[in-house]
């Protein structure tokens, strides 16, 4: 029975706007979810829920489908019921400054520890040099020193006095001291000395050698009572030092009395300035050096050196994460997920030509700002930046970050650096990628798994329900009071929403990918502007479509140029034997379209093998071969159950330079070969898409709008008259949302679209002639296109055989 | 009229034409040259360094048991009379060129002059020779407490020139003290503080010790004049008496940072002069 051409509705699935209940989105509510994508939205909850280890999440979809802006809504919601997480500061660790202790505060107490210890340092610079002037220390410091100097003097001046007793002068050398015997107050010179008598000149050195002793004696006792000076003097400084900061350290440690690492802290504090109290007097010169060089000595590598203030860093407080303010868990976005911005980093100073750093200057990462809270990362963008995936995942495996120079950490920079303390860590990360991503680092990344336990899987397409359309419109309405567009009438709603089924070539689906959609709102609104329109029309919107497919279809008006000049040789009408249109689409960018191809089939006497030119010159594809071998099977268990298909058959995409993949021309291949067996010639006006099984069954393609499109403008091109039209497997009807040009087309009936299920209905169309049934003896009727292939199979059949009896009687 | 003489014809002038500075290596003799070399260009005199070896150091060196004790470690050497000469040498060679410098800088002419024998005796020479001498007024005593040396207490009391004691850190800005109560020698010392105070701000602080009011005001009035005829204004501070305690609590006091006194102050006769170096908080300028 002939088949009727697909009816124009069948060719597009118009969406009603008079069906709407609104005049513009205006009157729409806002819809908070993107549509369709409750799995997506499951999964994210159920992430978000779970509260243990590695239940990370990974949202991938295709680009624009909203991933960003749902995770992160759902994320602040949760964010915004959970207590803001703890303030963190690094301080300085007094027994190892290379190892900054790092302190957990309770929320929004990290600036006021700050400021206290500022407040404090301030406070002790005042009054620790005012002690140090007060009538009380100095009084007690010139007892001390009084002590020290009489215990010196007194043994001085005995020696002296002996001296002089002995008629022996002390005299200052360059080096030191030496001793020389006296007359009259004077230094006997040597003749002078030598003229005295023998006796007394044995007596003079038997003295100067006992005045020597004695005076050695108290030379080496020297640095022993020097030792105890420094030392009473240093307990007197600590004694009043405590008097002084005892109370100032006190009133800061009750404030912080509830947190015991704080208290710890500041304990250690109030020790370090006990012993370093002289530091605080700023006009105060240590031997070697200023008080702040003397101070950063004894930083070590932790403290950084320089004057002034710089002396007082290591009292400083490096508050990395304040939430003062704060009333939610916090919901970072890294938009550069480099190691540094992801884990923080340790800065250095450069001074005298070497890099120094100290805790002040570590910088906190992303994950300690987000840290008790929610992190959203590109995955693509993460796994691009040099070891931060790698350390991401340390991270999230050891619960704690440690913050550290990647140089350090590959041992390419010898420079001294900090050890921070670790921060523990509790933040759930979200990663958002294609499903290309996922599927990769699910399969060659063992932590993977283990660390984003929750995929949160965005679907590319939505039902077409009458219930979704409702909802598309009001996503519509959403984006554009979002983005602050101009209303849309109805009519623009429902043009929207039939370019959406477009988009995903399917009148039974709507596009998921939010991003398109907001774009074409934003180019229509633009024609609307043009327009001076105080709303957006449907007629704008179609402006914009029209507009998307004039800046990227380039390439297709030179290809249909080649066709219709004939430097591509593509008939559209008249009729021949075994050439057929096949079609193809091309996919360049965002921009597809159909583009056909002549595809001839050449038959001889043979051994049953069907020969596919483009897989011998390795032009076809894999899948491009097994359609092909398909036919012969078809061929074989239709026409040769019982008989050799003596058959040999080429089959080629005639003035095909690229590579042809895909089964999709293979019903194509299959009329093409039907018409050269039978000889019955194919009228050139139709285009055929569709694969083909062994059965004959015409099987649904992808891309059936392009290809019906791509033909269409040739056929146009060259002047459509009503014979024209494409074969399309039955099963892409659905598929259909053909440009309106090509709806007009077929409803002034110039243009034909045929829906077919089997090789038969369709080789009926393209050759007028029935196709055949088989007859009780499996014969196909003469007339028919079947009937002649059979008879043409049977002939070359015969002929085999009697070519095989000739050669076996030449044989004998 | 002579402006250097007073009514009685006494010279109360205070010339200074050549100067003498004694020097060691210790940290006040670096003081003294710098001092001497800036007075040197503003009085415009001549600069002449001096420096002593000393004999007794030699005495000791040839004798068979001289032997040095180093301050530090305690350790005993031989005290080898060659290796004095030689580092005595290079001492001289290196405040030769000091003293070059501090004059050049100064720009005055200089002499340096390395003389051998008892360091007062020398030194009490030298100054004799001079307008002005001008000492560090401590050597490397045996402790750390100060004390002054024998050599400034000998020039102090010997020198027949002013002489002037400074001590490491200080410096002469031109805000002289001086004691005043009439006598030829004071007005000497009135006329010294005039020349050595600061050329733009040029005031002398005049301290006075006059029971009665009637005297002290003459006293004040006959300074006063006496100032002002060399260009400089008087300022005054009363004490009980002229004794070294007021002084020096006046310079404390103020912002005096040049103490001037006639050399035959009768405060500092014998003790009074070990007293006044021991307690000196500023240079101080003896005024003959």
């Amino acid at each position: 029975m002939p088949i009727d051409p697909l009816p124009p509705e069948a060719l597009f699935t118009r969406c009603d706007a008079a069906a709407f209940d609104f005049a513009t989105t205006d009157e729409l509510a806002e819809i908070e979810d993107s549509l369709g994508q409750d799995r997506a939205v499951e999964a994210v909850q159920f992430g978000i829920a779970m509260d243990c280890p590695g239940y990370n999440m990974f949202a991938l979809g295709p680009p624009g489908a909203g991933k960003h802006a749902m995770v992160r809504r759902h994320l602040k919601e949760a964010a915004a019921s959970a207590a803001p997480p703890s303030d963190w500061a690094y301080v300085n660790n007094f027994e190892e400054p290379h190892k900054p202790k790092v302190l957990e505060l309770s929320t929004g107490r990290g600036w006021p520890l700050r400021d206290a210890m500022e407040k404090l340092v301030s406070e002790l610079r005042e009054a620790i040099p005012a002690m140090f002037e007060s009538d009380a220390y100095r009084g007690r410091r010139e007892t001390v020193d009084e002590e020290f100097k009489s215990l010196h003097e007194k043994s001085f001046e005995e020696v002296q006095a002996r001296a002089k007793e002995k008629n022996i002068a002390i005299m200052r050398t360059q080096m030191g001291l030496a001793m020389a015997p006296l007359r009259d107050g004077q230094v006997l010179d040597p003749e002078a000395f030598h003229k005295l008598p023998e006796e007394e000149q044995a007596q003079t050195r038997r003295d100067i050698e006992e005045l020597e002793q004695q005076l050695q004696d108290v030379m080496r006792k020297a640095p022993q009572w020097q030792r105890t000076h420094r030392e009473k003097l240093r307990a007197l400084n600590r004694e009043m030092t405590e008097y002084v900061v005892g109370h100032l350290i006190d009133d800061l440690k009750k404030r912080y009395a509830d947190l015991p690492k704080v208290a710890a802290y500041i304990d250690a504090v109030r020790r370090d300035v006990i012993e370093n109290a002289r530091d605080f007097v700023p006009q105060e010169q240590p031997e070697g050096g200023d008080a702040a060089e003397a101070m950063a000595r004894r930083g070590g590598p932790g403290v950084v050196p320089g004057g002034g203030d710089a002396a007082f860093r290591r009292y400083q407080v490096n508050v990395i994460v304040d939430r003062g303010g704060a009333e939610a868990a916090p919901v970072i976005y890294e938009d550069h997920p480099t190691h540094p911005n992801l884990i923080g980093r340790i800065e250095h100073v450069a001074q005298f030509g070497a890099l120094l750093t100290d805790f002040n200057l570590i910088k906190p990462g992303a994950l300690l700002r987000a840290n008790g809270g929610y992190l959203i990362l590109d995955a693509l963008k993460l796994l691009q930046q040099p070891y931060a995936w790698e350390e991401l995942k340390r991270a999230l495996r050891s619960g704690e970050v440690r913050v550290e120079g990647l140089g350090e950490q590959l041992g390419v920079i010898g420079t001294v650096s900090l050890k921070p303390e670790p921060i523990r860590l509790d933040v759930k990360v979200v990663l958002l990628g294609d499903r290309q991503l996922y599927y990769l680092l699910a399969e060659h990344d063992p932590d993977f798994r283990e660390l984003f336990k929750v995929a949160v899987d965005f679907d590319d397409v939505v039902d077409r329900t009458g219930a979704n359309t409702r909802d598309y419109a009001r996503m519509i309405a959403t984006l554009a009071r979002r983005d602050r567009l101009r209303p849309l009438d109805a009519g623009a709603v429902a043009r929207v929403i039939e370019h959406a089924a477009r988009m995903v070539g399917d009148s039974e689906k709507l596009s998921a990918r939010v991003r398109l959609i907001a774009d074409l709102l934003h180019e229509a609104d633009h024609f609307a502007g043009r327009d001076g329109a105080k709303v957006t029309t449907a007629v704008h919107v179609q402006r914009a479509i029209d507009a998307q497919i004039r800046r990227g279809d380039r390439l297709r008006e030179r290809i249909q140029e080649q066709i219709t000049r004939g430097t591509v040789m593509i008939d559209t009408d008249g009729a021949a034997v075994g050439q057929l249109n096949g079609l193809s689409v091309l996919q360049l960018g965002g921009f597809a379209f159909g583009q056909p191809s002549r595809i001839t089939a050449r038959v001889r006497m043979g051994r049953g093998e069907v020969v596919d030119i483009e897989r011998e010159v390795e032009l076809g594809g894999p899948l491009h071969s097994k359609g092909v071998l398909i036919l012969s099977g078809y061929l074989g268990q239709k026409f040769a159950r019982e008989r050799p298909l003596a058959l040999s058959a080429s089959l080629v995409f005639e003035q095909s330079y690229g590579g042809v993949d895909g089964d999709s021309a293979s019903s194509a291949e299959l009329y093409a070969l039907l018409s050269a067996l039978s000889g019955v010639p194919i009228a050139q006006g139709f285009a055929v898409t569709g694969s083909v099984n062994q059965h004959g069954r015409v099987q649904p393609i992808g891309g059936a709008n392009e290809k019906i499109e791509g033909f269409f403008d040739i056929c146009r091109a060259r002047g459509l008259n009503g014979s024209q039209g494409v074969l399309i497997p039955a099963a892409n009807v659905k598929h259909l949302m053909l440009r309106a040009d090509v709806v007009a087309a077929a409803e002034a009936g110039q243009f034909r679209i045929f829906a077919v299920e089997t090789i038969d209905q369709g080789i009926e169309i393209l050759t007028g002639m029935a196709a055949g049934a088989p007859g009780d003896d499996g014969a196909y009727p003469a007339d028919t296109v079947n009937g002649r292939v059979q008879a043409q199979l049977d002939a070359f059949a015969d002929k085999a055989l009697r070519y095989a009896a000739a050669a076996r009687g030449e044989d004998r | 009229m002579n402006p250097a003489a007073d009514s009685a014809g006494n010279d109360t002038g205070f010339v200074v034409r050549r100067i003498v500075v004694a020097m060691d290596s210790s940290p006040h003799s670096r003081a003294a040259l710098d001092a001497a070399a800036a007075l040197a260009a503003r009085l415009h005199a001549e600069l002449e360094g001096l420096f002593v070896e000393d004999i007794d150091l030699f005495n000791l060196a040839a004798l068979p048991f001289g032997r040095e004790f180093n301050l530090a470690t305690g350790a005993a050497r031989a005290f080898d009379a060659a290796a004095l000469a030689e580092q005595l040498a290079r001492q001289a060679a290196e405040m030769r060129r000091a003293v070059a410098v501090a004059a050049a800088r100064a720009h005055v002419r200089s002499s340096f002059r390395v003389a051998r024998g008892r360091i007062a005796a020398e030194i009490v020479a030298a100054a004799a020779a001079a307008d002005l001498l001008i000492l560090g007024a401590a050597g490397m005593g045996l402790t750390s407490r100060f004390r002054p040396g024998r050599v400034a207490l000998a020039a102090a009391a010997l020198a027949p020139r002013s002489v002037l004691l400074l001590r490491s850190g200080a410096a002469i800005r031109g805000r002289p003290l001086v004691a005043y109560d009439g006598s030829p020698s004071s007005e000497k010392a009135l006329a010294a503080a005039a020349r050595l105070a600061d050329a733009t701000d040029a005031r002398v602080r005049v301290l006075t010790a006059e029971a009665d009011a009637k005297k002290a005001e003459a006293l004040r009035a006959r300074a006063e004049s006496r100032l002002a005829a060399l260009g400089v204004r008087a300022v005054f501070s009363d004490a009980f008496e002229l004794t070294l305690d007021t002084m020096c609590g006046t310079v404390q006091r103020t912002d005096a940072d040049l103490m001037v006194i006639a050399a035959d102050n009768p405060h500092l006769q014998g003790e009074g002069r070990l007293h006044l170096l021991q307690r000196i908080v500023c240079p101080v300028l003896l005024v003959r």
